[in-house]
C-alpha cells in the first residue's frame, strides 16, 4: 500500500501547469514520476496514471488534455500523437466532443499511423472516441455512410456493429446487411462471435431471434460463402445462451436449415420452453415443418400435447413409420426432458409401441 | 559485502576505464547495487558480453540514478537489437510443458483487440466477459485465441513462464491466483484508484515451435521504481530459464523466458482469468540484494552439489 500512497501523494499536488508539463513530456516519451510497466504502450501508461489519481486530479487532467487536443495540429506529421491522444480521450472523455466530431466528419480518420509495427488508420479510434460521448442519429448515419463508401475492412465493420448496439435497438442487427458481405475467412468468424455474444447480451435473445426470423427469409441476398461464414459465428455466439428459449429456438432453426434438426435438438428446446411465451416452440415447429426431414414425426406428436400444440393435426396426418419403443434411447431422452408428462405409459400414447412380447 | 561484484568487474571489464568509477557510484545506493549484481552474474556466466557492458557504461551519465541512466543508454545503444536478444541463443520449447504469458487484461485489450475497445472500465468488463469467460483453473475449456492477429509488445519482447510451474503455484490459492502470479513472477502491478488490474494467463500449445531465450539485464526496465528482475546462473534442471525474484521474497519465484512477437495466435492458444491483485508492498532491497549475492556466488562457484 505504501507505494500506492506515494504515487498518489506525488500527483495529488499537481496543478494544471504541472499536469501540462508532465503530459507534454510523457507524450514525447519522457516518463516522469513513475515509469511505464513491462509491455505497456505509452497511451496505456498515461491512462494508468489518470486512473490512479483522485477525482479532483482527474478533473484537472481532463481540462489539460482538452487543451492539448485542441492545440494539436491536424497534420499527418502529428498522426502518432493523435493516435495516443485519441486512445487517452476514449477513457478520459475530455470536453472536446464537437472538435472530435468535426475531425470525423472532415475525414481526418484517413490519416495513417504505425501501431506496433503495423500501418493503420486513425479512423477506428476516432470513431470509438466520438461514440463514447453517445450514439445519436448523426453518428448512426455517419456509420452507415462510411461503411458503404470508404471502410470495407472487417474490423471496422465489427466496431460499427458494437457501437450501434449501444443504442439498445435493432440498428446493429440491421447493420448486418453491410457486415455480412465482409466475412471472408475463419478469422472473421473467430472475431465476430465474441462481439456478437455481447450484442445478444445487450439486446436480449428475443429481439435477436425476431430479427433473425425475418432476416432469414431474405437470405437469397446473401447466399454466399460470406453468408455461410457469418452463420457459423452467429451460431457459436448463441451457444453461450443455452438456457434461453429464444437462443435455443434460433439454434434449432439453424439446425433445421441445414438438415441437422434431431431429437437432441428437440430435447434441448423442451428443457428451456418459455413460460413468458408458451407458443414460442409450437410456433417454431410449425415454421420449420417444411424444412426438417420428418423422420421424427413420433417425437413431434409426443411433444404436441405437452405444449397444447394447436397444430397437432399437421403431424397426425403423417404416417408414424417408426414408433418409439419402450426403453429406446430416444424415449429416455424425451422422458428426461419431461416431454411425455402423463403420456409415457403404454397405451396412453398412440406413439409408444408395445414392448415385444416375451414368453412367460 | 560487494567484493564478488568488484572481482567480476575487474576481471571482465578491465579494458573499460570508466567501469570502476561507474561501479563505485552504483554501489552507493540500493538500486545501483541491484543492477551491479545482475551485471556481475550475467558477465560471469557469459550471458552478456563485456564489450556491450563497456559500451553502455561509457555512454552512461554518472548521476544519482545510475540504473535509470543505464536504461536510457540501452534504449539509445547503436546495437539495440543485439541487446534485445537478437543473437542470444534460442531454446526450444519444453517438450512436456507449455509456456504461459501472464499479462494484465487491459494490456491484452490494448494490444490484441484492435481499435474496437478502449481501456475504460465498461469496455474492460465486456472484454473479459466475451473473451475470457473462464478462470485460469478452467483454462482448457476456454475458447481459442485465433482472433489475435498480432502477438507482440511495444518492444517486441514477450515474457513467458512455465505453465506447469505457474499452475502448481496458483492452484493452492484458487481465490487469490492473480495476487500469487503477480508476486511470484515479480510483476509488481499495483491497485491505484480506478486502476484495478486483472491478470490473465495465456497458455501456449505444448511444444510450440516458438524459440525463446533466457532474459538478460538489458530486457529489464531499470528506470522503474520497483524492479524485481534478478539474474541467475542456469539451474541444472532449468537450463536457459531466468528467474525474477518474487515481490515479497517469500513466495516461490517462477522460471521465465522471453521470445519475440508472433504474427498471430491459433485456437490452440487458450486463456483464462487469474484474477485481481493485491498490492505487493514496498520493495525489500535488503532481501533482494542478499538473494542477488547468493546467486552471484552460485554463478561464480557453481551450484552446490550440482543442483539447486
Amino acid at each position: 500500500m505504501a507505494h500506492a500512497k506515494n504515487f498518489l501523494t506525488e500527483f495529488d499536488v499537481f496543478d494544471a501547469t504541472q499536469w501540462e508539463s508532465w503530459l507534454d513530456a510523457a507524450l514525447s516519451g519522457n516518463c516522469r514520476v513513475i515509469s511505464p510497466e513491462r509491455d505497456e504502450a505509452l497511451q496505456d501508461y498515461i491512462i494508468r496514471v489518470f486512473k490512479g489519481v483522485p477525482l479532483r486530479q482527474k478533473d484537472i487532467f481532463s481540462q489539460v488534455l482538452s487543451a492539448v487536443i485542441t492545440q494539436c495540429p491536424h497534420l499527418e506529421s502529428y498522426a502518432e500523437r493523435w493516435y495516443i491522444l485519441l486512445k487517452i480521450a476514449q477513457v478520459v472523455r475530455p470536453p472536446v466532443q464537437s472538435l472530435l466530431r468535426t475531425m470525423l466528419a472532415t475525414g481526418f480518420g484517413n490519416t495513417t499511423v504505425q501501431e506496433m509495427g503495423r500501418e493503420t488508420k486513425l479512423q477506428s479510434n476516432l470513431l470509438l472516441v466520438v461514440a463514447k460521448y453517445g450514439v445519436d442519429d448523426w453518428l448512426v448515419e455517419y456509420i452507415w455512410k462510411t461503411s458503404e463508401k470508404n471502410y470495407d475492412d472487417f474490423e471496422y465493420g465489427l466496431l460499427c456493429m458494437r457501437i450501434l448496439s449501444w443504442r439498445l435497438d435493432s440498428s446493429c442487427l440491421a447493420y448486418h446487411r453491410n457486415l455480412i458481405p465482409l466475412f471472408k475467412n475463419s478469422l472473421h468468424v473467430a472475431q465476430y462471435q465474441p462481439e456478437f455474444y455481447l450484442v445478444i447480451k445487450r439486446l436480449g435473445c428475443r429481439l435477436v431471434m425476431n430479427w433473425f426470423q425475418t432476416f432469414i427469409t431474405k437470405i437469397e441476398l446473401f447466399e454466399s460463402h460470406s453468408f455461410e461464414l457469418w452463420i457459423q459465428g452467429f451460431q457459436v455466439a448463441h451457444l453461450r445462451y443455452k438456457d434461453d428459449p429464444y437462443a435455443l429456438s434460433v439454434l434449432a432453426e439453424l439446425k433445421a436449415r441445414d438438415g441437422r434438426f434431431d431429437i437432441n435438438t428437440l430435447s434441448e428446446l423442451a428443457r428451456v420452453r418459455s413460460e413468458r411465451e408458451p407458443d414460442l416452440i409450437p410456433n417454431f415447429m410449425l415454421r420449420i415443418k417444411d424444412t426438417v426431414s420428418w423422420e421424427y414425426d413420433d417425437a413431434m406428436a409426443l411433444i404436441a400435447p405437452q405444449f397444447a400444440f394447436p397444430h397437432l393435426h399437421l403431424f397426425r396426418s403423417k404416417s408414424f413409420s417408426a414408433p418409439l419403443e419402450m426403453g429406446s434411447p430416444e424415449l429416455e431422452l424425451l422422458d428426461r426432458a419431461n416431454f411425455l408428462g402423463g403420456h409415457r405409459e403404454v397405451g396412453r400414447s398412440p406413439f409408444i409401441q408395445q414392448p415385444t412380447s416375451t414368453v412367460h | 559485502m560487494f567484493e564478488p561484484v568488484l572481482e567480476v568487474f575487474s576481471a571482465t571489464l578491465k579494458d573499460c576505464p570508466p567501469a570502476q568509477q561507474w561501479l563505485l557510484g552504483a554501489l552507493s545506493h540500493h538500486a545501483g547495487q541491484h543492477l551491479s549484481i545482475c551485471l556481475s552474474i550475467e558477465l560471469s556466466t557469459k550471458l552478456i558480453a563485456p564489450v556491450d557492458v563497456s559500451r553502455l557504461i561509457a555512454s552512461t551519465v554518472i548521476a544519482t540514478d545510475i540504473p535509470a541512466m543505464f536504461s536510457v543508454a540501452i534504449q539509445k545503444d547503436i546495437d539495440l537489437p543485439r541487446l534485445l536478444g537478437a543473437q542470444t541463443p534460442r531454446m526450444p520449447s519444453p517438450s512436456a510443458d507449455a509456456y504461459v504469458r501472464v499479462i494484465k487484461l487491459n494490456t491484452f485489450v490494448s494490444h490484441c483487440l484492435g481499435a474496437r475497445y478502449s481501456t475504460d472500465g465498461p469496455d474492460l468488463a465486456e472484454a473479459q466477459d466475451a473473451y475470457f469467460p473462464n478462470s485460469f483453473a478452467d483454462l482448457e475449456s476456454g475458447t481459442g485465441l485465433s482472433y489475435v492477429t498480432q502477438w507482440t509488445t511495444p518492444k517486441n519482447i514477450l515474457w513467458v513462464a512455465s505453465y506447469a510451474e505457474l499452475s502448481q503455484a496458483v492452484e493452492a490459492v484458487p481465490n487469490n491466483m492473480g495476487s500469487t502470479a503477480n508476486d511470484s513472477l515479480g510483476l509488481a502491478h499495483v491497485n491505484r484508484g480506478d486502476d484495478r488490474p486483472i491478470l490473465i494467463g495465456i497458455k501456449y500449445p505444448v511444444a510450440h515451435p516458438v524459440e525463446a531465450f533466457k532474459p538478460t539485464v538489458y530486457l529489464a526496465d531499470w528506470s522503474a521504481q520497483k524492479i524485481y528482475y534478478l539474474s541467475a546462473a542456469d539451474d541444472p534442471s532449468w537450463i536457459g530459464w531466468g528467474c525474477t525474484r518474487s515481490c515479497t521474497g517469500r513466495t516461490k519465484e517462477l522460471h521465465e523466458r522471453v521470445h519475440n512477437g508472433l504474427p498471430g495466435l491459433t485456437d490452440e492458444f487458450v486463456g483464462g482469468v487469474l484474477g485481481p491483485i493485491d498490492d505487493v508492498g514496498d520493495l525489500d532491497y535488503q532481501s533482494l540484494i542478499q538473494e542477488g549475492l547468493r546467486r552471484l556466488e552460485i554463478a561464480t562457484k557453481g551450484y552446490p552439489g550440482g543442483a539447486r
